[in-house]
């Protein structure tokens, strides 16, 4: 029986699907089987950045009112062999298209064949919200190190608390930026976890490539030597159990040959 | 047979107990002949006025109703107060509540507002936009970076205790303001509604002063 994990965050633009699309894939890598369901109904994004976007028949609102079978509406990614699919959101219609126990449906009928369902919320704390809530056993909270995404992730943890699920929810700290957070202009990894006062899952450094690799459909995490994509690799081995030492924050300075590449690389 | 009401004369007027072991029929029977024999005794005009004890009973409403309009066919009799000696255990609950200082231990997170019936003392976290809200007064020994709200809705009597160095705003009864950095003193203040009814912020050794009732509790009744 699978798992359900929703990723929330409050806040729009801190990395919500960015972060599902990378540990369901990071999951996929480690040989479990994934569902990713997008419930951003009107704004699906998720089938991009898995670069399935075109190969999209049917969406889960057409499952909740029983214009397709789960089965159809799944949507395969081929470079996994069987172990990482999609369901993902309606384009023409809205939040209000589905509601919470239709939600929770889809996810039982999902949990017997996979081992993890990540369930991609939208931003904000309403009908998307309870939407992706209804159906979750554990929570992902998705927070930049910027205040305003922490005071939104902090209502979102209090709504959690409000309404609980099995597992208490855990904390990702994405898109920092090292310099910033070394020289105190951000609020450090501690200061956050411990305002937030959640146990902290991982954190994933900001990274032009998260974006470049997004553009073209393919998520970071299949570059294992990006930092952002072993930040999220360690997210994974965490979800599966394995104890992973947080990723160092120093920033390792380029050695002599990768300082004279730069400087041809510029002049070029 | 034992009456089941007894009429007792005492330095403040005349008192009716209903004995708690009659049966509530009987006792209107009993209160009927005793007020028909007191009008005809009585000579004079002079109005009187009954206590009325009803021991380890409490009326009905209904049964409260049938002793008024009983007592109110005489001209001459009126109820001063009709009391039992019990109330009922939702009451006592809620005086033990109201009553209580009541410790806190949690997070109230951005958008949680804690609701508390009496006097609260915190120790937990109260984060921006969090509203930590007593009909009592609240005393505070964590952090807070979110509203506290003592008195509410209007029990102007309350006062809170804290650091305010990162409240940005403070309720006692039915006032509330931003806090004024200039306004408040180091450490710990005691924010209550002063003389001219309004806000207040005085050093913790004021507390006594200002607030003289907070210390005068005994055994948790008022």
């Amino acid at each position: 029986m699978g798992k359900a994990i929703v990723v929330t965050s409050g806040k729009g633009g801190v990395g919500k699907t960015t972060t599902t699309a990378n540990l369901g894939t990071a999951l996929a890598l480690m040989g479990k089987k994934v569902c990713l369901v997008d419930l951003d109904i009107g704004l699906r994004n998720l089938d991009v950045i898995l670069g399935l976007d075109n190969r999209i028949l049917y969406d889960i609102v057409d499952v909740v009112e029983n214009r397709a079978q789960i089965r159809q509406a799944l949507v395969k990614d081929k470079r996994f062999d069987d172990l990482l699919f999609l369901l993902p959101a309606a384009q023409n219609a809205d939040k209000d298209s589905l509601n919470p126990d239709q939600v929770k449906a889809v996810v039982d009928e999902l949990k017997p064949d996979f081992d993890y369902i990540l369930l991609d919320c939208p931003a904000g704390i309403e009908r998307g919200f309870m939407n992706a809530i209804a159906g979750a056993d554990a929570a992902i909270i998705v927070s930049t190190p910027e205040i305003s995404a922490i005071r939104d992730a902090d209502r979102v943890v209090g709504l959690l608390e409000q309404y609980p699920l099995a597992e208490a929810p855990k904390l990702v700290i994405n898109r920092i930026r090292r310099r910033m957070m070394q020289d105190g202009e951000t609020m450090d990894i501690d200061e956050i976890t411990h305002h937030l006062s959640i146990d902290l899952l991982g954190i994933v450094f900001d990274d032009d490539a998260v974006i470049r690799t997004s553009n073209n459909g393919e998520p970071i995490v299949l570059d294992p030597k990006n930092p952002a994509a072993q930040g999220y690799r360690n997210i994974a081995r965490r979800i599966e159990g394995e104890t992973v030492p947080l990723m160092n924050l120093e920033q390792q300075k380029p050695g002599v040959w990768s300082r004279i590449a730069g400087i041809f690389h510029r002049n070029n | 047979m034992q009456q089941s009401v007894i009429l007792k004369a005492s330095s403040d007027g005349y008192e009716l107990i209903f004995r708690q072991a009659a049966s509530f029929d009987a006792i209107m029977v009993d209160l009927k002949t005793l007020l028909d024999r007191l009008q005809v005794d009585n000579t004079t005009d002079k109005q009187i006025s009954f206590d009325m004890d009803t021991e380890s009973r409490l009326l009905t409403a209904e049964q409260n109703q049938k002793v008024t309009q009983l007592v109110n066919r005489y001209p001459l009799f009126s109820i001063h107060k009709l009391a039992a000696n019990v109330i009922l255990t939702a009451d006592a609950l809620a005086m033990v509540e109201r009553n209580t200082v009541h410790l806190v231990n949690q997070i109230i997170r951005n958008g949680q507002v804690l609701e508390v019936t009496g006097d609260v003392l915190f120790f937990g976290k109260i984060h921006e936009g969090g509203v930590l809200r007593a009909t009592g007064s609240i005393f505070v020994m964590g952090e807070v970076a979110g509203a506290l709200e003592a008195g509410f809705p209007d029990h102007n009597d309350a006062a809170i205790v804290s650091d305010l160095s990162t409240v940005p705003r403070v309720r006692v009864g039915e006032l509330m303001e931003l806090v004024d950095k200039e306004k408040i003193v180091a450490g710990t203040n005691v924010v209550y509604i002063n003389d001219i009814q309004a806000l207040d912020y005085v050093p913790l050794t004021q507390l006594k002063r200002v607030r003289p009732k907070l210390f005068t509790r005994n055994g948790g009744r008022l």
